[in-house]
């Protein structure tokens, strides 16, 4: 019996999408196969090897960031591991060690990195090319079977690459002004996102604050920032729907939504607890609040790991937010002053990607 | 035309087919660039089919003023150059082609597929967490086996094994609601 021929050849590198789907990269016969597959639906994107112009990988420094916030949630935890006793202790010293492998394995697998894929008539990104030695092997066995169907680039050929996108000459594709009036129609500003970002920050703040100080007040403040959260949250996720912001913002935006969830659960059973402790002001909701607010989270482990929850966060998401915000503000904003300074000399430039 | 994908600064040429990780000259991207030939062809110009210059040539089957240039692979149909749609070296008319792609008989064309498979599975495990709910999924479960044992499935082959374990779980759960029901009936 003859051995079935394989269609496809799995390439090495997969990406799990922010809490749903699984991009994989598949190697056909003349065509790369993207997969991105949720809940038994897979959406299948080819790219022929005699389309692809190019392939440019980035190294990001996501992974080191990733490292980052690792090493501080190990300390995070490693803190009242030290403190408390008993249960408690064990349970953050788990968290710790379970941080501790998370941070092996991320060093293990390397530098993170984003792949992007050009043809005459698209650019997309590879997600599950995200990690640079997976992306490079990857790249060193598409090289050779783009060069059989495609021939190989000669170095005087490099120097004849168009400074128009090869493939879109002047008749050819929508007009400027229309393509302009496209991106315009995704263009958002994302101030919401920025008053998202900076309220997330401040109920960091101020769950740290209530490590010194437990007050009422700083209870109220928190508690109004977290409805803040709640609302921004909604308003920046019918903002950023069909709109050009970066795929890692609107991550951040949908991870500050299950944050929001996390923290009104938590919230929910620190209440329950304490009311179930001290049944005389159980139907007091006021009082509830002021001896919630009046104990200290070194005198509670709940409340220890509610704050904890919080201030990590709430800094985890707004920090990177508020970077890549003002990084993707200052972006926008480049092109119009690179323009005006280099007077008479054209510039020329893919089309964005629309989603 | 090469951009750096982080700050879209146009990318020197000599940054290309290094192999190795180099800097963009205005954001200090560390940038791979691989370059291949097709950046310097432009797209093919659409065309148009060309008038009968004699009677005597065929005609396309639905341009008959147009000279017929090749047939369908599919239905044998003549076509002017206007009404080829070439496709995996095959030639075929925008009906056949449009026929292929509605009814999934041109497997390069489909670019979504639900796996059964896979939802079977995924609706035998989930449900456990909640088990009660288990008494409506695993009939849900038995039918989406049965009803697609056939049905293709992914585009990348796999085999039946997520069907089966499917299968068995949705088969262990009504055997538990069968035997829960009987002892309940047996105690009143």
């Amino acid at each position: 019996m003859a051995n079935k021929v394989k269609e496809y050849k799995k390439l090495p590198g997969s990406k799990k999408g922010f809490l749903i789907g699984k991009y994989t990269l598949w190697q056909g016969a003349d065509h790369l196969l993207h997969i991105f597959s949720r809940f038994g639906v897979e959406d299948y994107k080819r790219f022929y090897f005699s389309d692809i112009q190019a392939i440019i990988t980035r190294k990001t420094i996501v992974g080191k960031i990733q490292n980052i916030i690792l090493g501080c949630l190990i300390l995070l935890f490693l803190l009242p591991a030290y403190i408390f006793d008993g249960g408690w202790s064990l349970l953050y010293v788990g968290g710790s060690a379970m941080m501790f492998i998370f941070l092996l394995i991320n060093l293990y697998i390397g530098p993170t990195c984003e792949t992007t894929l050009m043809t005459a008539v698209q650019t997309e990104k590879l997600q599950s090319l995200h990690r640079l030695n997976n992306s490079c092997r990857v790249m060193d066995r598409l090289r050779l079977q783009i060069q059989q169907a495609q021939g190989v680039l000669t170095p005087n050929d490099l120097t004849s690459i168009p400074l128009r996108p090869a493939g879109r000459n002047p008749s050819q594709g929508p007009p400027e002004a229309t393509v302009l009036a496209k991106e315009a129609a995704g263009l958002v500003n994302g101030r919401a996102h920025m008053i998202l970002f900076i309220l997330l920050l401040v109920n960091g703040v101020l769950a740290t604050s209530e490590f010194f100080i437990s007050h009422v007040f700083s209870t109220v403040l928190s508690s109004v920032a977290s409805l803040g959260i709640g609302i921004f949250v909604i308003i920046s996720l019918v903002r950023q729907h069909n709109s050009n912001l970066p795929g890692s913002l609107r991550t951040i935006t949908w991870a500050s939504l299950g944050f929001v969830g996390v923290t009104f659960i938590m919230g929910y059973i620190v209440v329950m607890v304490f009311a179930f402790k001290n049944p005389a002001i159980a139907y007091n909701q006021w009082e509830v609040a002021k001896a919630i607010s009046n104990l200290s989270p070194w005198d509670s482990p709940l409340k220890l790991t509610y704050n904890i929850i919080i201030l990590g966060g709430a800094f985890f998401l707004g920090i990177p937010g508020l970077i890549i915000h003002q990084r993707t503000s200052s972006r926008a904003n480049k092109p119009a002053s690179v323009m005006s300074a280099a007077s008479g000399r054209k510039v020329a430039s893919r089309a964005p990607e629309p989603g | 035309m090469l951009n750096c994908t982080n700050c879209k600064t146009p990318l020197n040429n000599a940054a290309a087919n290094t192999r190795s990780l180099v800097a963009c000259a205005a954001c200090s991207s560390l940038l791979r660039v691989d370059v291949f030939p097709a950046i310097n062809r432009s797209l093919p110009v659409g065309r148009t089919g060309a008038a009968l210059e004699v009677d005597k040539e065929a005609g396309c089957f639905y341009h008959p003023r147009k000279k017929a240039t090749v047939p369908c692979a599919a239905c044998g149909r003549f076509l002017c150059a206007l009404c080829d749609v070439s496709l995996n070296g095959q030639h075929m008319c925008p009906a056949c082609f449009e026929k292929g792609k509605t009814h999934h008989k041109i497997k390069n064309l489909e670019n979504h597929r639900t796996c059964y498979d896979s939802v079977a599975l995924m609706v035998a495990t989930v449900s456990i967490l909640i088990y009660w709910f288990t008494i409506f999924t695993a009939p849900i479960v038995i039918y989406l086996t049965v009803r697609h044992w056939n049905t293709p499935s992914s585009i990348i082959p796999r085999t039946k094994i997520r069907f089966i374990i499917a299968f068995v779980i949705a088969g262990a759960q009504i055997a538990g609601w069968i035997l829960f029901f009987s002892k309940l009936v047996l105690s009143t």
